[in-house]
């Protein structure tokens, strides 16, 4: 737009020209704002599809994730994943996306106008480009382990954190408050330290990336100004040019901080990833080989031959046969840690056997669909967990309708509207 | 910015106030730190102010004349400008940064501390997820806030006015176009950001909708799938996902509109700039580098509105997490800790109810009511009574888990109210119907309550609670693994390390929530055996549903709708006792019930 205003010393300035360079910037410009919504929508369009399926992704993970795998991990840290970790890539995703295409293209494009215009010039403009490339692969290397620490230890924070909280009757009468407190104050401070460093490392990155660009601006100046007083370059050419190397290295400053904070985005989306990776449990038979379940199910339940270990090296069960028809009752009777629950959790398929099989009316249940399975039987815990809301959302859970009314009724009438879940905090242990 | 309080409706101006409570009194600390910064923005800021002047100068007095000494002199001068920037910012954005996080702690510290010094009632209401995001998540928000504020705060007023003030300096007239600019700069950004306040604010809500059900399916997975309830939350799940991504994407497209048109109006803006500096530049009022200048002045008020905008619009999601914040700070908790508490006792385990009553706040009746009960060193006390019927609520008043609403709670006749909190923990134990277990080890749990217990004192409680075969058939033994909630052992493996945790620290008085229920009936009897040589001494309270388990009490308590409907022997009961004998009966014959 400037060479526009091409003005040599000693001769007035055509307006006419002038003039209709503008409109045509104008117009160049009016289109260029209604592209950039359109892009912006679009990456508006993209990140929220991606967020919102990885979010469903997380969601259908967790109910093909092997009980054993809760057993394994911390619940506060599972949490961390599925929600502060999936709001970080949100957000930085938010923040960067549309803009580093943006930026990208800018670059490329300002690039080609230099060269077209003075090839002289654009090298000198892109002298200090490898300086710009060096500080920020410094940089951007400095932060990368610090991020992946401030995700990492914001996880743990909330492990501890919410296993104290779920334990927090205990705490209380063993009268530990002072050593909980100790250790939360000691996670606090790593990650006040994780999130400082990873903070500042990410902060710098644009105030050094504008020093270079200002170096780059004294030296097209001063070598346009030479070319300017051997009058081999217009002023306004100079002047468009300095125009351009702004231009080139705006964005080259935006993309070096972006790329920045898309690390932060990438610690998280790691573990996210370990997340989605973990082995899940065996997925239900495929459609050609899996049992049908009858549609009235007799109920004939027989163990051949079962094995089950929780640890390879560790035997359990061990060559269990049994048999039990239709309208008996078999009650499994033994010493504390004999097996009996986890029996139970066979016939369920929280657990699968390690050897022999099971069936139902003959047919093989690891055959069938855990659904199909678990719709067909009644099971009844004996730590009654409650899935957390508000009541009727536990009520809902089960099919007893009757014991739902009950709760509510007790509830009515001497209960807190309270949310339920851990220990003192369903109305009371049995109606549970 | 006092524009952006006539775009606030008055439930939103509380809301803001919260926000800006809670950090004055977070930040209070830190003000030498802030004063640093604000001074080094101060000085990053004039240097980049004063930038594009010297390019100015560079092309008007170097470039058009040919003066490559000039050149080369102002390039010098413009490159330690620059430094003296690039110090400024790194150090601001160093304490920025800095301050920011140690807030973040703080505020995080301040919210664990005090939940850490709520009754169950409060943890109850709020409900542990709950608490979780607020202590996390909702802490990182108001931190990231406060990292964006401390470096616009100071920054985007200086270098709108700034960049107003310099642009003024180069040429009066070519100013003119400012006046033009900024208006519509300002309305266009305050119409975007006033539509977009409730949409983000709603974002916040139902990201805190899909948190809170991932929450719940994680923690009630067991459940979930026992029920075959994966469809339901699946779809539960969806609809909160779908209702997120709604919100999100139309304040995405509010936001998709900022950008182009703070653009469009700047890139037109500067074509007029060029238009009229043309015509000024024919007739000699203004220099060609002021052109220049004027352009990237331009450009810096236009990324200064644009900033400042960006900070308001991270304000809305700041101040819900503030609110919820200040909600948990500014909740007391129901059970005080003594202003002057008795430090001794003189005798040692005498348990008194004197009419405890305990009412939730608002319901109709209270769960328990006029309790009177005395329990002795050296007697075993039981309490049975049907399900609801009130015997966890009673024995959780007793190390103040929750205070009796009416009446009160004497450990040898000392008002538990005024009683040392650490005397109490250490003179009374509960162990509770849920066996929790923390991660760690089985000794780690085990000396939860008396950390320098010896390996000898641990075997010893684990033999008395019958735990010990199993524990040394672990892989590692007392050092064997244990996952948090205790579920890699069976639930009765868990209720006796459970016993043998209470075991360790050896209280005056035991209370026991229902703790034999998961155990087979020959462990239960040796197990109760070996408890009753173990806490010979001591005060027991043993609440349990199984006859069989207390019908050897000392005392034995009925509880019937949260009263006390009968208290004496087995056979006084079975005599004069029509609950007691309808609770028995349902559980043992006749003739094994004589």
């Amino acid at each position: 737009m400037l060479s526009g205003v091409d003005f040599v010393p000693g001769r007035g300035i055509d307006f006419g020209a002038v003039g209709d360079v503008l409109l045509l910037v104008l117009a160049v410009y009016v289109g260029a704002g209604l592209l950039m919504l359109v892009s912006s929508r679009l990456s508006i369009r993209v990140i929220n599809r991606t967020v919102f399926r990885m979010r469903e992704d997380v969601q259908a993970k967790l109910s093909r994730l092997p009980l054993s795998y809760f057993d394994r991990q911390k619940r506060g840290e599972v949490l961390s994943r599925a929600t502060n970790d999936i709001d970080n890539i949100s957000q930085t995703m938010a923040q960067t996306m549309g803009q580093l295409i943006n930026s990208l293209l800018t670059i490329v494009g300002v690039l080609a106008m230099m060269f077209w215009m003075s090839p002289l010039l654009a090298l000198v403009a892109l002298v200090t480009v490898p300086l710009s490339v060096v500080v920020a692969a410094k940089v951007g290397k400095r932060s990368q382990p610090q991020f992946v620490q401030q995700w990492k230890t914001t996880g743990k924070l909330n492990a501890h954190i919410e296993e104290m909280y779920t334990g927090h009757a205990l705490v209380k009468v063993f009268g530990r408050q002072e050593e909980s407190a100790e250790a939360f104050r000691e996670q606090n401070d790593a990650l006040y330290e994780a999130g400082f460093k990873a903070q500042f490392n990410s902060g710098i990155m644009q105030p050094l990336m504008f020093f270079v660009s200002n170096l780059n601006y004294v030296l097209v100046a001063v070598v346009g100004g030479l070319r300017v007083a051997s009058g081999t370059l217009s002023i306004g050419d100079v002047q468009a040019f300095i125009q351009y190397s702004r231009q080139f290295s705006m964005p080259l400053t935006q993309v070096a901080s972006m790329a920045n904070l898309v690390q932060s985005g990438v610690a998280s989306a790691e573990r996210v990833f370990e997340l989605l990776d973990a082995d899940e449990q065996e997925p239900d038979a495929a459609d050609a080989e899996r049992a049908e379940l009858p549609s009235a199910p007799e109920g004939r339940v027989a163990l051949e031959k079962v094995s089950f270990r929780y640890e390879p090296d560790k035997p359990l069960i061990e060559n269990l046969s049994l048999a039990v028809e239709p309208g008996q009752t078999v009650a499994i009777v033994g010493p504390t840690g004999a097996g009996k629950t986890t029996l139970v959790n066979l016939l369920m398929r929280f657990y699968e056997v390690t050897g022999g099989r099971i069936t139902l009316d003959g047919a093989d249940i690891a055959k069938m669909t855990r659904e199909d399975l678990r719709s067909a039987s009644a099971w009844s815990s004996r730590t009654p967990g409650c899935s957390a809301g508000r009541s009727p959302t536990t009520s809902r859970t089960g099919r007893s309708r009757r014991a739902a009314s009950r709760a509510r009724r007790s509830r009515r009438r001497r209960g807190p509207p309270t949310r339920t879940g851990s220990y003192g905090r369903c109305p009371t242990g049995t109606t549970r | 910015m006092s524009e952006d309080g006539a775009i606030l409706c008055p439930a939103d101006s509380e809301r803001f106030r919260v926000l800006i409570r809670l950090l004055r009194a977070r930040l209070g600390p830190y003000k030498k730190p802030i004063a640093l910064l604000v001074v080094l923005q101060l000085l990053q800021t004039s240097a980049s102010l004063y930038l594009p002047t010297l390019n100015a100068d560079i092309i008007d007095n170097g470039v058009v004349t040919g003066d490559t000494g000039y050149i080369l002199e102002f390039g010098a001068v413009m490159v330690a400008v620059s430094l003296v920037q690039v110090v400024c910012n790194i150090g601001a954005v160093h304490y920025g940064a800095k301050t920011a996080s140690a807030l973040g702690r703080d505020v995080r510290a301040a919210v664990f501390e005090r939940v850490q010094s709520f009754s169950a009632r409060e943890v109850g209401h709020f409900g542990a997820p709950s608490l979780i995001t607020r202590t996390t998540n909702d802490v990182q928000q108001v931190q990231m806030l406060v990292l964006m504020a401390f470096t616009l705060m100071v920054s985007a007023p200086i270098m709108c006015v700034g960049g107003i003030v310099m642009a003024l300096g180069q040429d009066v007239p070519l100013s003119g176009v400012l006046l033009a600019v900024v208006p519509v700069l300002g309305i266009a950004v305050s119409l975007i950001v006033r539509r977009m306040r409730p949409l983000f604010r709603a974002m916040q809500e139902r990201l805190d909708t899909v948190n809170q059900v991932l929450r719940e399916q994680i923690t009630g997975n067991r459940v979930i799938r026992a029920f075959v309830r994966d469809g339901y939350e699946k779809d539960r799940f969806g609809e909160a996902n779908t209702a997120l991504t709604d919100v999100s994407l139309s304040s995405g497209r509010l936001m998709a509109l900022m950008f182009p048109i703070v653009m469009t109006v700047v890139n037109v803006s500067s074509v007029a700039v060029v238009w009229f500096g043309a015509h000024r530049i024919d007739s000699g009022g203004m220099e060609i580098g002021a052109l220049t200048a004027f352009l990237a002045y331009l450009m810096q008020i236009v990324m200064a509105v644009m900033m400042a905008t960006f900070m308001f619009m991270m304000v809305p999601r700041a101040e819900v997490c503030a609110e919820r914040i200040e909600e948990v700070l500014d909740t007391a908790s129901s059970v005080v800790p003594p202003a002057s508490p008795v430090r001794e006792l003189r005798r040692h385990g005498q348990l008194e109810l004197r009419g405890a009553e305990f009412r939730y706040p608002g319901a109709e009746e209270p769960v328990i009511r006029g309790i009177d009960l005395v329990a002795r060193p050296g007697e075993t006390t039981a309490i049975i009574g049907s399900t609801g019927s009130g015997k966890s609520t009673l024995l959780g008043l007793i190390p103040r888990l929750f205070d009796a609403t009416d009446g009160e709670v004497l450990v040898d006749g000392v008002d538990v109210r005024t009683l040392d909190p650490a005397l109490m923990a250490k003179t009374v134990s509960l162990v509770p119907q849920k066996p929790y277990l923390f991660s760690g080890t089985v000794a780690t749990n085990l000396r939860y309550g008396k950390p320098d217990a010896t390996d000898e004192e641990l075997w010893n409680a684990l033999e008395v609670a019958q735990a010990r075969e199993f524990v040394e058939r672990l892989d590692g033994g007392l050092n064997a693994p244990i996952a948090q909630g205790g579920t890699n052992v069976s639930g009765g493996q868990r209720q006796r390390l459970a016993i043998a945790r209470t075991l360790v620290r050896r209280p005056e008085i035991y209370l026991f929530d229902d703790s034999f229920s998961a155990l087979d009936y020959t462990t239960d009897v040796a197990l109760r055996s070996a408890l009753a040589r173990e806490t010979a001494e001591a005060t027991v309270v043993i609440v349990a549903q199984r006859v069989s388990t207390i019908r050897d009490a000392d005392r034995i308590v009925v509880l019937d709708e949260g009263r006390v409907v009968g208290t004496g022997r087995h056979h006084e009961l079975m005599e004069s006792n029509a609950t007691y004998r309808e609770i028995v009966l349902s559980q043992l014959t006749e003739a094994e019930a004589a």
